[in-house]
């Protein structure tokens, strides 16, 4: 199977290369032919709002229900967004689909699909949160917000982006940001371990200082 | 009877502390005695302190240090109320380096998180989404007394 894969992605990136198939967005055409057409981006943009009682789907191992605190991280959590009320994007079960052409295989078959139910939103249809730290007197504001971010051969795809003081904090950069904030950054996971917990998106709610 | 008196005795001047009357009066209910620690290993408070600092030998000190505040709370409480309070609770070292306590109840998740640096939060999360959550900082030199009566609360 996964030699298969390989040689079938391989296939479709000379063919991209012959035929040079980016679509309008200047996105490249999925290259993974076990991904349904209907989860394919091609040539649809981003949608920019969300819906109360949409839900967002998320593989994540079966520990991180348990207790989110010991292995959730803040930085680009990938969702699945099941649609608008009259447009179905997706199952739950997709979210299992890789969509890494450099894996060698198809499904994450160690994940368990996360259901989060969006409750409450911002006035403009948005899920957008900030969190304040003072430290060595200097004011840090971080900002969580949830976006749609259609990948080539996954449309739904959406993420909780994370930035602090208008950087966004990566992978790469974490370290000199966030790592260096710890109220934030426990108000940040906080936030994200309440949505696993009480599976719900809730602009809303916030937790008290007892 | 003799302990049954002192520990009513010990209770009715506990509640009426006007801080900690509320928190005081929950752990001396004996009605969840039987989730208090089992395990004879962690009887002790001291050694199960040791069992934690051996697991994790990078623990920051600032992370050494609270952990200790927190574990003399602990043993305050085994010494002076009851060590029959001190429910099981589980530790754990995530990849961002904090150390977490925490216990999994019946209707919520708490945790303690001791961050590598600056501060400790306390974290109380309910199943029930209608139910408000909890968080907290503490620094050093903080209420780490409230902290504990709050963690084996519920």
């Amino acid at each position: 199977m996964g030699i298969l894969k390989r040689l079938r992605t391989a296939f479709l990136r000379i063919k991209e290369c012959l035929f040079n198939s980016n679509n309008s967005n200047g996105m490249e055409e999925c290259p993974l032919a076990y991904i349904p057409d209907r989860l394919k981006t091609f040539n649809r943009p981003a949608i920019t709002r969300f819906d109360v009682g949409e839900f967002l789907y998320r593989r994540c191992k079966p520990s991180e229900i348990e207790n989110p605190f010991k292995s959730i991280t803040i930085t680009e959590l990938s969702h699945n967004r099941s649609g608008l009320k009259e447009d179905t994007l997706c199952n739950d079960y997709d979210v299992l689909f890789n969509i890494n052409a450099e894996e060698a295989f198809e499904k994450h078959v160690d994940k368990v699909v996360c259901t989060l139910k969006i409750v409450s939103l911002t006035e403009n249809n948005k899920y957008r949160k900030e969190f304040t730290q003072r430290k060595n007197e200097m004011d840090y504001v971080g900002v969580m917000e949830l976006i749609h971010e259609p990948e080539s051969c996954m449309y739904p795809h959406c993420v909780f982006r994370v930035w602090v003081n208008d950087e966004v904090v990566t992978y790469d950069n974490r370290k000199q940001t966030i790592d260096k904030l710890s109220e934030i950054r426990t108000r940040l996971k906080e936030e994200l371990a309440s949505m696993i917990i009480t599976k719900q998106v809730n602009q809303n709610a916030a937790p008290s200082n007892p | 009877m003799n302990a049954t008196f002192e520990h009513i005795i010990l209770k009715d001047e506990l509640s009426q502390s006007e801080l900690f009357g509320e928190y005081y009066d929950e752990m001396l209910d004996y009605k969840d005695a039987a989730q208090a620690f089992t395990d004879t290993m962690t009887e002790d408070v001291g050694e199960l302190l040791n069992n934690i600092l051996f697991k994790y030998p990078s623990l920051a000190a600032f992370q050494r240090d609270m952990l200790g505040c927190i574990f003399n709370e602990f043993n305050k409480i085994r010494m002076t109320i009851d060590p029959k309070r001190l429910k099981s609770f589980e530790h754990y070292l995530n990849d961002d380096g904090e150390l977490l306590l925490y216990r999994k109840t019946e209707n919520s998740l708490i945790n303690i998180i001791i961050n590598p640096e600056d501060c400790i939060a306390f974290s109380s999360i309910p199943h029930n989404p209608e139910i408000n959550r909890q968080l907290y900082f503490i620094y050093p030199n903080g209420d780490f007394e409230t902290l504990a009566y709050r963690f084996f609360t519920n």
